[in-house]
């Protein structure tokens, strides 16, 4: 022992051994704990996946949501125009077909 | 604490008591029960996946309440023999385990609820575990003999959130499954604080018999009873139970009612009441248990089962 450690010898009390017992309720505990929160990973990857596959998510219902029926429902952010909501110029919404070149 | 106690240490089963497992079936089938018939009733399919986590979510939120409620109460349960032997009072699980586990499984229930169904079935989910946690456990249980009677609308939660979670609205007939346990927990509870009040007394809780005496009591079991019969008859009426729940709920509640006249007419609760007249309070305590689960498995079987025929053909 070098000098610097007899200077402090019995200062401190041992480390807490916890008993056999005690260790086996802890891991127990632990375990229990990680399945919970794996469950809990789980559950909202689950209803993560659900969500996003009920969900339009083309461009053409960019700013639409769909309801329980598939039936789209046009709320619009408060203050915004049909206009505004309406898919970019280039992009054709999948659910409405283009006329034709030449059609009326 | 005892060294004895320190010696205990807490497993899995312990923190599954911390929940308060018999009140949770209980709380999911009535949520079940609103769940089937929202479906039912207005036709909104639900996806079943969705709608199981969605009973999960309410599961959840029961045994969080639970928790808390083991938390505040830890110090009376202590002194009730009934209640001793629980998680906390016995030591094996510290207090402050129990109330961030009850914090952090409310937070769970909730942002589960409200990712499998909507904010409204998340925001009642919210409320009622602040009712039973905050309002009745907190502030009613130890300051008014009503705290049964206020503290009953905690449990009545269950079918409304289960119907908001189809629907995302509450209609009327969801109130009337929340009156029918709001006016059943009375006669129910007060069965078992005539058999325990003496437990109630040591612990300083103002259970109706402590403060108003057995005779009081009895005279209230009657009264709500008398209230309930006809009130769990109400959905036949708008349409929510057909025949069937009609006729179970009607024979059912006539059983309920002779409980209710014998025990007004016994001396149950009282200094010199005979075993017989505590056996029929204890039997009554049962039967309630019964009465609700029997009400509610009648409208779970009509809406699922396909088995719902309205009263008058509507």
């Amino acid at each position: 022992m070098s000098d610097e450690k007899e200077k402090y010898a019995g200062e401190f009390t041992d480390a807490y051994t916890p008993e056999e017992a005690e260790l086996r309720a802890r891991k127990s505990r632990n375990l229990w704990l990680g399945l919970a929160l794996a469950g809990f990973v789980i559950l909202v990857g689950v209803v993560t996946f659900i969500r996003l596959s009920s969900s339009d998510l083309s461009q053409s219902g960019f700013y639409y949501s769909v309801d329980d029926k598939g039936e789209r429902i046009n709320d619009l952010p408060e203050g915004m125009t049909p206009d505004q909501a309406a898919p970019p110029p280039n992009l054709t919404p999948i659910d409405e077909t283009r006329p034709e070149e030449g059609e009326p | 604490m005892s060294a004895s106690q320190t010696k205990r240490y807490a497993t899995a089963g312990d923190y599954v008591q911390l929940l308060k497992p018999r009140i949770m079936m209980l709380v999911v089938f009535t949520a079940i029960a609103g769940l089937i018939a929202a479906v039912g009733v207005t036709g909104v399919p639900i996806n079943p996946v969705m709608a199981a986590i969605a009973t999960l979510a309410i599961a959840l939120g029961s045994g969080a309440a639970g928790a808390i409620n083991m938390w505040y109460d830890a110090d009376i349960d202590q002194i009730m023999t009934r209640t001793s032997t629980r998680p906390v009072p016995s030591g094996a699980v510290p207090k402050e385990e129990a109330l961030a586990m009850g914090l952090i499984m409310s937070g769970v229930s909730v942002l589960l609820m409200w990712l499998a169904s909507n904010w409204l079935a998340a925001a009642l989910l919210a409320f009622s575990i602040f009712y039973y946690g905050v309002i009745y456990t907190m502030w009613l249980k130890r300051s008014t003999p009503q705290n049964i009677v206020i503290g009953g609308g905690a449990g009545a939660f269950p079918p409304v959130i289960g119907w908001a979670a189809v629907t995302g609205n509450t209609p009327v007939d969801a109130w009337i499954l929340f009156a029918i346990i709001f006016f059943w927990t009375p006669p129910h509870f007060w069965a078992l604080s005539l058999l325990a009040h003496g437990e109630y007394e040591k612990a300083g809780v103002p259970m109706l018999p402590v403060t108003h005496g057995a005779k009081a009591t009895r005279n209230q079991i009657l009264l709500y009873t008398i209230l309930l019969v006809p009130l769990a008859l109400l959905p036949v009426a708008t349409g929510l139970g057909g025949w069937i729940y009609g006729l179970v709920t009607l024979a059912l509640g006539l059983v309920f009612l002779g409980y209710a006249v014998r025990v007004w007419r016994s001396r149950a609760g009282d200094a010199g009441a005979s075993a017989a007249d505590m056996k029929l309070a204890r039997s009554m305590f049962f039967f309630s248990i019964l009465y609700l689960f029997l009400v509610f498995a009648a409208l779970i079987v009509e809406h699922a089962a396909g088995l719902h025929f309205p009263v008058g053909g509507a």
